[in-house]
């Protein structure tokens, strides 16, 4: 191989190495904040243990869910999280199953929509997070 | 966490020492038959476990133990009565300190760009955790729940894709009591595996320099790192492509028939790993035929991926008959609405747009190697004239070809489904095919493998 093609060739390969760097650049931007699936699983944690094993638990939070742009959606974002929490627990967006889990982001909104879907509400865990009573279907 | 590292241990063992057993007949180096073994290793132990949970449930760890080491002990002995051959020596030194310092110093670089990520996102990142990591804590929490495992209701979790990261990781889990540090070990492993793969056995079947400019490609490849700290199975993949591809050239230069077997062995465990690996089959018994063009030959291939590959396949077809839902992309297709679909143009610019901008950044690289590779090939007599070449070449064009087939037919919306997928399909062939480009350029004259007298094997020489 003549020399210079050698220099292209590590130059461009060398110059890669720079985006490894990357994570030091995000360590430095994050400053003390922690990972949003780290803060998640210490707030679902307390109601793990509560949940009865192999039933479908319903769940309920601020926003839509929908199927379209799925993981830009901050509320999809909260359910797979909060799925990813409960298993083995199957979690489904509704709240006509016997147990609803409540995850929202504050304290009010989760009482807030808990009374303006009048439901009950089992365990209060603070933080935005309820477990509550589904609602019959008929 | 002791348990878990001593696990590992064991499982890698067990792969370098079972393929160490298959392959005693040749003179290999030690480090390519490291390689080979550890990602074999970790293949068997997610088979292993995942089939033990399936049959006895509550003592499928202590099963695994068992299993694991009494397979060590009986591949132990069977190294120590029968006859193998010693170890060919590689050496670096032919290659140049330059190349192999920079190489060392990318990959401390690379190990610490990896952990630095897993500690930033220690959950990995939404594709690992909403399908892979998800899967790991379902067998892990209610190995008795295996239905709601792979319920239907979390569709979105993909319950039909193979298990190869989730089983092992789930035993990771269970021995560690939930610690991160098991499905990141294993994806850690997985990431360096493969440029390794790449060093040595490139190396040994053209010079050092090929192999240590080949593994400082992928090094330097952003994403393969990004991807592989993401607990992501693309890495994995790439790895057993890789693995079968190796196989396939190591019986080329020796024609010991017991690489095909680890041929099949790779190309199973591919299939285990993701739905890719199905149709990477196809695709390396097609490529076979065409490279060899002969008939004949492709059906010795056909066979020895169905010697070495059976035990495996036959799990993921049990898998997929009696446990995994239908996969979403198949269910999404009707007569009518694929026909519709494969004759819409529109689809097939979309796709050939995409494919054509991410085969070029998929790396996430600064400056894109692959034109430069493109435009230096004439330069660098790159030749497609031999066997192994060919068949690596082809594998490549006909994944490439494949996976514009399922996009074009895809049932969910196109852009959005080239632009989350395509990046990762790319890095997927990756390794493959810079392997295919390394064993297409020629050996230099001046870089001519030295031998070593203390290379040479010793008679009778066993492990």
């Amino acid at each position: 191989m003549p020399p210079a093609y050698k220099i292209i060739v590590v130059f461009v390969l060398l110059v890669n190495v720079v985006p490894l760097l990357q994570p030091l650049r995000k360590l430095v931007e994050r400053g003390g904040k922690r990972d949003d699936v780290v803060v998640s699983e210490e707030k679902l944690r307390p109601i793990r243990n509560l949940l009865p094993p192999h039933e479908v638990i319903g769940y309920i939070t601020a926003g839509e869910v929908t199927k379209e742009n799925l993981v830009e959606l901050e509320a999809c974002r909260i359910f797979y999280m909060t799925q990813y929490a409960l298993a083995p627990n199957i979690l489904m967006h509704e709240i006509t199953r016997r147990y609803v889990v409540g995850n929202f982001k504050t304290h009010e909104e989760a009482l807030a929509t808990a009374r303006q879907q009048r439901m009950t509400i089992l365990k209060d865990f603070g933080n935005g997070l309820l477990l509550l009573q589904g609602k019959q279907t008929p | 966490m002791i348990a878990y590292l001593f696990s590992l241990l064991v499982m890698l063992a067990v792969g370098v020492l079972a393929t160490r057993f298959i392959l005693r007949q040749s003179y290999l180096p030690l480090p390519l038959i490291v390689c080979l073994g550890s990602i074999t290793g970790i293949g068997i132990s997610s088979c292993s476990y995942f089939l033990f949970l399936l049959l006895f449930t509550a003592h499928a760890q202590t099963a695994w133990w068992i299993s694991e080491l009494s397979l060590m002990a009986l591949l132990c002995a069977g190294l120590f009565f029968s006859p193998s051959k010693g170890y060919f020596k590689l050496n670096f030194r032919s290659a140049g300190n330059l190349l192999t310092i920079a190489c060392l110093i990318v990959g401390l670089i690379v190990i610490g760009s990896f952990w630095l990520t897993v500690y930033l996102q220690p959950h990995s990142n939404w594709d690992a955790l909403m399908i892979w990591n998800v899967r790991a804590r379902f067998l892990e929490r209610d190995p008795f729940g295996i239905a709601n495992t792979f319920s239907p209701l979390i569709f979105w979790s993909h319950p039909d894709y193979p298990l190869l990261l989730p089983a092992i990781v789930s035993f990771g889990l269970l021995l560690t009591g939930e610690s991160q540090f098991a499905p990141a070990s294993i994806a850690f492993l997985f990431t360096m595996l493969a440029p390794l793969l790449l060093i040595t056995s490139l190396s040994y079947l053209k010079t050092p320099r090929h192999g240590l400019l080949a593994g400082l490609i992928l090094f330097t490849t952003p994403f393969w790192t990004a991807c592989g700290a993401s607990m992501l199975a693309d890495v994995p993949i790439a790895c057993y492509f890789l693995g079968t591809m190796v196989c396939f050239s190591l019986y080329d230069k020796d024609k010991n028939p017991n690489f095909l077997i680890m041929t099949g062995v790779f190309a199973s465990m591919s299939a285990w790993t993701k739905n890719e690996g199905q149709f990477f089959i196809l695709c390396v018994i097609a490529a076979s035929v065409i490279a060899a063009r002969n008939v004949k030959i492709g059906r010795r291939a056909l066979l020895s991926v169905f010697t070495g590959g059976i035990p495996v396949l036959l799990l993921l077809f049990w898998f997929k008959m009696t446990l995994a839902p239908q996969n979403d992309l198949i269910a999404g297709q009707g007569a009518s609405s694929t026909t519709q679909r494969l004759l819409n143009p529109t689809r097939y610019l979309i796709v050939a747009q995409y494919f054509a901008v991410y085969l070029v950044t998929f790396g996430a690289w600064l400056i894109s190697p692959v034109p430069l590779l493109a435009l230096l090939s004439p330069i660098l007599r790159v030749r497609l004239d031999d066997v192994t070449s060919i068949r690596a070449a082809c594998t490549v064009v006909l994944m490439i070809l494949g996976y514009a087939v399922i996009y074009i037919t895809t049932p969910t919306d196109l852009a959005q489904h080239l632009s989350t997928s395509v990046d990762r399909l790319f890095l997927q062939l990756w390794p493959m095919g810079i392997f295919a480009i390394g064993m297409s350029l020629p050996i230099e004259e001046v870089e001519q493998k030295v031998l070593p007298d203390s290379a040479m094997p010793e008679p009778n020489a066993s492990l």
